[in-house]
């Protein structure tokens, strides 16, 4: 671990070398960047594993996701970081809706009055099942903000992303805007209520999917214990509705399950 | 003659309609939709976690000496 830090460092420092070239003298020290793992890991059971308007399958799911990041900072406002992350869905009985993903991305950050905004880049690769066919490759542009308020033992965290996808394939590319609220309100030392109203909203621009415009509406709701300061468990259920103006493109889908959720 | 051609047509045309090529490239937008929500959703939960704070020589020194004494 030494040594990726000492890697991470100068790599750190590379980066850094455009930040500094203004006034060293000024500039106070930028912190040493920062490895960090992220495992998360859940079965899930869904009452509509094929997201079909009527061809509806009850299914168990796995689901783990993986993270690597490097964080750091370019100057005392902006902070950087570059990650790779990968994740599947494994379905037990209904394979056909297993699908993974693999990404490298990159992601700027700056505190606008009190707004976390980040610029970020992925370079997305798309397969069904689990790594067996490669379905597209994609970039994803975005733009994403968001802050917490804290009133007692409530936090509310209004969260707003937005951005475009580019992909081999014209069918995949669209816009997507994210709207999300997650709420925490603390029971006890370790127990927590958890709830996430979410909408997803999809213009899409390419290929035999263009003009369709999706709508997802969804919430979840959970209890979470923290095992650890690194380590929490979350059992939720999450209800989610998909409109669009392709009616064969509706489905209403329940799922609920425990997820693990581990920092190193 | 042309009753049979019409039909070779349309037949044609369902044909390729049916074709998994163009299932599998108008379903490009509906892949991976219960997994980028799945890690939107992961993303706020890590957001609450944090990570070990890693100490430094220093620090590693400091709490032996203390031991010591």
């Amino acid at each position: 671990m030494r040594k990726l830090n000492a890697l991470a460092g100068a790599v750190g420092l590379l980066g850094m070398q455009p930040a500094w070239a203004g006034d060293e003298a000024t500039q106070p020290l930028p912190q040493r960047p920062a490895w960090g793992a992220f495992v998360s890991f859940s079965p899930t059971y869904s009452n509509n594993a094929l997201l079909s308007r009527s061809d509806r399958r009850r299914d168990i799911y796995a689901n783990p996701d993986v993270m690597l990041r490097l964080d750091g900072k370019l100057s005392s406002d902006i902070s950087y970081r570059l990650y790779g992350r990968s994740s599947f869905n494994a379905f037990a009985e209904e394979t056909f809706a297993s699908e993974t993903f693999a990404l490298v991305g990159a992601r700027l950050t700056k505190t606008l009055w009190d707004w976390r905004t980040s610029v970020s880049f992925e370079h997305r690769f798309e397969y069904s099942g689990v790594y067996r066919d490669l379905l597209f490759i994609a970039d994803d542009l975005m733009i994403s903000t968001t802050r917490d308020y804290s009133w007692g033992p409530f936090t509310v965290s209004p969260t707003a992303q937005f951005g475009y996808r580019f992909a081999d394939v014209a069918e995949a590319e669209r816009y997507r805007l994210d709207l999300l609220l997650p709420i925490e309100a603390k029971l006890m030392s370790r127990w927590s209520i958890v709830a996430t109203p979410l909408l997803e909203a999809y213009w899409f621009t390419g290929g035999l999917n263009d003009g369709r415009q999706d709508i997802v509406y969804s919430a979840s709701l959970g209890l979470r214990y923290s095992i650890a300061s690194n380590m929490s468990l979350t059992t939720s259920a999450n209800y989610e509705w998909r409109t669009s103006n392709v009616p064969l493109r509706h489905y209403r889908d329940f799922e609920i399950g425990p997820r693990l959720d581990l920092a190193f | 003659m042309k009753p049979m051609l019409i039909l070779a047509a349309m037949t044609g045309i369902l044909l390729v309609m049916a074709s998994p090529s163009v299932a599998q490239r108008s379903e490009a937008g509906d892949r991976g939709v219960r997994l980028e929500t799945n890690a939107l959703l992961t993303d706020v939960r890590r957001e609450r976690l944090k990570k070990p704070a890693a100490r430094s020589g220093a620090a590693v020194k400091a709490k032996r000496r203390i031991k010591v004494d």
